[in-house]
């Protein structure tokens, strides 16, 4: 029998415990069919228990890290005055003052978070209005979409607080590395040139090399 | 010799009868014509990526402080790094085609029909995990369009209604693009779209073996018998079709080698920006109707395309000899590509 496919024993040989295969099943074989089905429906239940633990254990527990600034004394914006904040992300935030008092509500700032899809809006001054490069969304001054997807939705307010005449912010104070800051970082202690990107407009770093032919 | 042969046999108990009868399937005539071998191109192309993926993770440090200096060093430094890259990206980008292609083809020939409809809805995963592959590979570069793509696609999750919150966090391992994201993609390209692509490959391929291939007869077939063998006659089909791709891949990876854009920069998104093009119906979808409506709409298209062979069924149950496939094809098609086309040549 050996090299052919098929040459198992037959079926009379086998002791077969099929469900349905006996004419008349025993209190015996039920019973067995349901220990083993209790002991299938464990299995299945330790599965659905691993399955719940490597959900927790994929979702994301820690919260972004907020902190309150200071970003001005309030007397220092007038009304109808705005200012640029820079978080320490490096995200720059419109404070505007679009009221008289000095409570809270008299401020906004505007996050440049595009409502739509997250991308980054930037001001286009000689139309008076911030705009998103991904899909197109337009937002007036205020950051109230007019035009594309986000229309009807607005730029996010950071949330602001003033405290003894001193305004306040509240900002994300992770960020993630930019090549800028690489630029920077790498600027201020000596670096690689050649594993560096090299950018437009941006200070290059300089080597011994250069050093030299100067 | 003869002692080898006894030690394999006793060893692989299979016939060589049976192992004929297993390798050397009949196929139809109409798979001489190559428009109806697209199937074992992108499979061809699948391997490809696999080993050069493989090479690729030896050298690639997923996280938002590495992964883009670890990309430069694969691109700049290490030997036929370059190579290795860029046939991994044009065998992507052929992929994505050629699944695309068979697709369309298997659409307008009417093959998902009864009884394979299953084998159908296996080819929607493949499609739908061959673009997952193809977007979270790109993602890994940490480049600007890496970022925002990654942004973009995890507002399209959040989008969705009542779950589009959790799917947003669990894509991005947090509220927003962090350290740990990259990771997460990283595991999704390399370990999990690939572990679900061989699993339905295998039962796409053993579905058509157990269905065989729908036979077209073609009305300049005049060959008296209706099919040949696979081996040897159509496998060295597919290893000329091996070759050709292989030589085109590697003019492509040297004429047009994979480059790196800029680095991503999460606080400015470049003034014009878009995926990659056969993301371009997407991208263009997103700008003209409101998020939610977009998403839900691109998911509900998507899936009625995953059961079109029973929507198809059902219509031609009703109406016998019905085309309405031809015709819903032939809009979907033509949509798709005039979206892609409005999306490649404007800059917003």
């Amino acid at each position: 029998m050996a090299g052919k496919i098929g040459s198992e024993p037959d079926r009379e040989d086998r002791d077969d415990k099929t469900p349905g295969s006996s004419a008349e099943p025993s209190r015996r074989d039920a019973l067995g069919m349901a220990l083993n089905t209790g002991v299938a429906l464990s299995l299945g239940a330790s599965y659905g228990v691993l399955g719940g633990y490597a959900v927790t254990y994929l979702y994301p527990t820690q919260r972004q890290q907020k902190a309150w600034l200071f970003v001005s004394q309030v007397s220092a914006i007038a009304s109808g005055g705005q200012l640029k904040f820079q978080a320490p992300s490096g995200a720059a935030i419109a404070v505007a003052r679009i009221a008289e008092g000095s409570s809270a509500e008299s401020f906004i700032a505007l996050s440049s978070t595009c409502p739509h899809m997250g991308c980054q809006v930037y001001w286009e001054s000689a139309k008076q209005r911030f705009f998103c490069p991904c899909h197109n969304g337009v937002f007036n001054a205020h950051g109230e979409g007019i035009e594309g997807p986000p229309k009807g939705q607005n730029l996010a307010h950071y949330p602001v607080k003033v405290e003894n005449g001193l305004l306040f912010i509240e900002v994300p104070t992770e960020s993630l590395p930019t090549e800028r800051k690489r630029m920077a970082s790498a600027a201020s202690c000596g670096c690689d040139k050649r594993k560096l990107p090299v950018l437009q407009n941006e200070p290059q770093c300089q080597t011994e090399d250069d050093h030299e032919q100067a | 010799m003869s002692r080898l042969r006894d030690f394999f046999s006793e060893r692989v108990p299979v016939s060589p009868e049976t192992m004929r009868e297993l390798t050397n399937e009949p196929v139809p005539n109409h798979l001489k014509r190559w428009w109806f071998a697209l199937g074992g191109t992108p499979a061809y192309l699948f391997i490809i990526m696999i080993v050069t993926g493989i090479l690729l993770a030896c050298y690639y440090q997923p996280g938002p402080t590495t992964a883009y200096q670890s990309v430069r060093y694969i691109t700049e430094e290490v030997a036929f790094g370059w190579y290795i890259r860029s046939l991994h990206k044009w065998s992507a980008t052929f992929m994505v085609a050629g699944v695309i292609l068979h697709q369309l083809r298997v659409f307008f020939t009417g093959a998902y029909r009864r009884p394979r409809e299953l084998n159908w809805m296996i080819g929607m995963g493949l499609l739908v995990s061959t673009l997952v592959g193809g977007f979270t590979g790109y993602s890994l570069v940490y480049e600007q369009l890496s970022f925002w793509g990654a942004t973009v696609a995890s507002n399209i999750a959040d989008s969705v209604p009542v779950l589009g919150g959790f799917l947003k966090r669990m894509l991005l391992a947090g509220e927003s693009y962090n350290q740990h994201t990259l990771s997460r993609f990283f595991v999704i390209h390399a370990a999990l779209m690939p572990t679900l692509m061989v699993l339905l490959l295998v039962l796409h391929i053993a579905m058509v073996r157990m269905h065989g291939v729908t036979e077209f007869r073609f009305p300049d077939d005049t060959s008296e018998k209706r099919y040949f063998n696979f081996v040897p006659d159509h496998l060295f089909s597919e290893i000329i079709v091996g070759l050709l791709l292989m030589i085109v891949l590697s003019t492509l990876a040297v004429a047009l080698p994979a480059e790196m854009g800029p680095m991503a920069d999460p606080l400015t998104t470049p003034e014009v920006i878009k995926p990659e093009w056969y993301f371009y119906v997407s991208f263009r979808w997103l700008k003209l109707f409101p998020a939610t409506v977009a998403v839900l709409s691109m998911g509900f298209i998507v899936f009625l395309f995953f059961l079109w062979p029973l929507i198809d069924g059902l219509i031609r149950r009703r109406w016998p000899g019905s085309e309405a496939s031809m015709y819903v094809g032939a809009v979907t098609v033509l949509t798709i590509i005039a979206l892609t086309v409005w999306e490649a040549v404007v800059a917003h």
